[in-house]
């Protein structure tokens, strides 16, 4: 018989440990052949092999793939479109594990958030249940115990740049049995639209929207400057405001601005997109709707 | 290595035809380890096994999922004992038809659950091509 071998001296052996047998092919695709081994430890004293505890005995694997211009820092189209799963823990506290394997040179992010189970349009720190920690080169791995029976989470699969398309695997891995189910994209086949515009020299810049019939929109500003400003978003209908980002203005150096609701028909909708100070000169308005939307530049 | 160290080499075609016992010296000569290793790609050592007063075998087989990171699925042995220990690793071909050109390896961890995900093992040696023996 043939065969390959590999010997491994230990010194001292960190008792008890567990040894783990690789095999790799680069050159061949997948799926690999089985492949059989026999594994013989001497030592001067008495040694016993077992098989290692099964902590994590349930596995969720996913296969996917990030479109063309998904990606974590772009400002088209941005995290909300990254791959995302409903987590379902079952009636234990569970003990979780994550792991994210893209490209050799692709820079990966794996993330498990709060979020009653739906889509993230963004991340807020308070939300992050764990998280694999700076983008990294072809894999990322996060890890939680005690997570919370009964309570749904979602799982991020995201990457830092968005060149080609590029494949992915996901694997949750438990103590329980926990369910994975894909969140799909809600604005998926959805009218968006994509406005550069800038302040002018102004704090405002005034948009007037219009719809045919009941829609339901979003937009997100983005800044296009180097060093952006504080801003805050809000939509007016006869001088009155609507909705907003906020009473307070957001750094979009730190967090993304936006706002969504529902816009009737007939309606003229102003859209206001304030600045605070001089800083950020041009801007980027990114709008998703399920249906028309006019969108105008105002005449300020 | 040590440095300067020679290591005696035996030709047993330097006499031409087969080698036999009557031509056991003829042939040998000495090179220092770093000519050695100049002129040969492979070393094959032989060891006794029976030094060791104790040993423990397993065969297994498992099918590789094509990645060096997610590894929870690899075949994977829990190891009790104390003192040092060597430890052997063959792989067995069924057939030269496989057309494995890729490596194989083992990694040391502390503890006694499985590992799932490849970091910082105590101890690890990968073979990248197969030597045949």
């Amino acid at each position: 018989m043939e065969a390959n071998h590999t010997l491994l001296k230990i010194s001292g052996i960190p008792s008890p440990c567990v040894i783990v047998i690789s095999a790799n092919d680069k050159k061949s695709a997948p799926p690999l052949p089985e492949v059989f081994f026999s594994l013989t430890v001497y030592s001067k004293s008495r040694c016993e092999l077992s098989e290692p505890v099964n902590a994590l005995g349930h596995e969720v694997r996913m296969r996917g793939t990030w479109p063309r211009g998904v990606s974590y820092k772009s400002p088209l189209s941005t995290f909300v479109e990254n791959p995302q799963w409903k987590l379902i823990v079952g009636n234990e506290k569970a003990r979780i594990l994550a792991l994210l394997e893209g490209d050799e040179e692709t820079a990966v992010n794996v993330t498990i958030a709060w979020s009653a189970g739906k889509r993230l349009a963004r991340l807020a720190n308070q939300d992050i249940l764990c998280q694999s920690g700076e983008y990294a080169l072809h894999h990322a791995t996060t890890s939680a115990r005690n997570v919370k029976p009964s309570t749904q989470y979602t799982v991020i699969a995201s990457r830092f740049e968005e060149h080609a398309k590029a494949r992915f695997t996901l694997v949750v891995r438990s103590d329980v049995q926990v369910e994975l189910m894909p969140l799909r994209e809600e604005w998926a086949g959805k009218s968006r639209k994509h406005i550069e515009s800038g302040w002018e020299g102004k704090s405002i810049k005034r948009f007037m929207l219009e719809v045919s019939r009941l829609t339901s929109f979003s937009v997100r500003l983005s800044s296009l400057a180097k060093t952006p400003p504080f801003v805050r978003l809000c939509l007016q209908v006869n001088d009155t405001e609507l909705i907003s980002s906020g009473d307070q203005y957001t750094d979009l150096g730190l967090q993304t601005c936006e706002i969504a609701g529902d816009l009737l028909g007939g309606e003229e909708y102003v859209l206001c997109v304030e600045r605070l100070g001089e800083d950020g000169t041009e801007f980027a308005l990114d709008f998703l709707a399920d249906g028309e939307l006019e969108v105008e530049m105002g005449n300020d | 290595m040590v440095k300067g160290m020679k290591v005696q080499l035996r030709n047993p075609w330097s006499q031409g035809g087969v080698p036999s016992e009557a031509t056991r010296d003829a042939g040998t000569f000495w090179l220092d380890f770093r000519a050695l290793c100049q002129r040969f790609k492979t070393l094959y050592l032989n060891w006794n096994p029976a030094i060791f007063e104790y040993s423990s075998t397993k065969h297994f087989s498992f099918t590789p999922n094509g990645s060096d990171f997610d590894i929870g699925s690899n075949a994977q042995i829990s190891l009790k004992g104390s003192g040092d220990a060597w430890i052997l690793l063959q792989r067995h071909y069924l057939g030269k038809a496989e057309g494995w050109e890729g490596y194989i390896g083992i990694s040391v961890f502390p503890g006694t659950e499985r590992i799932y995900t490849y970091s910082r093992p105590v101890y690890r040696v990968f073979s990248m091509k197969a030597m045949l023996i």
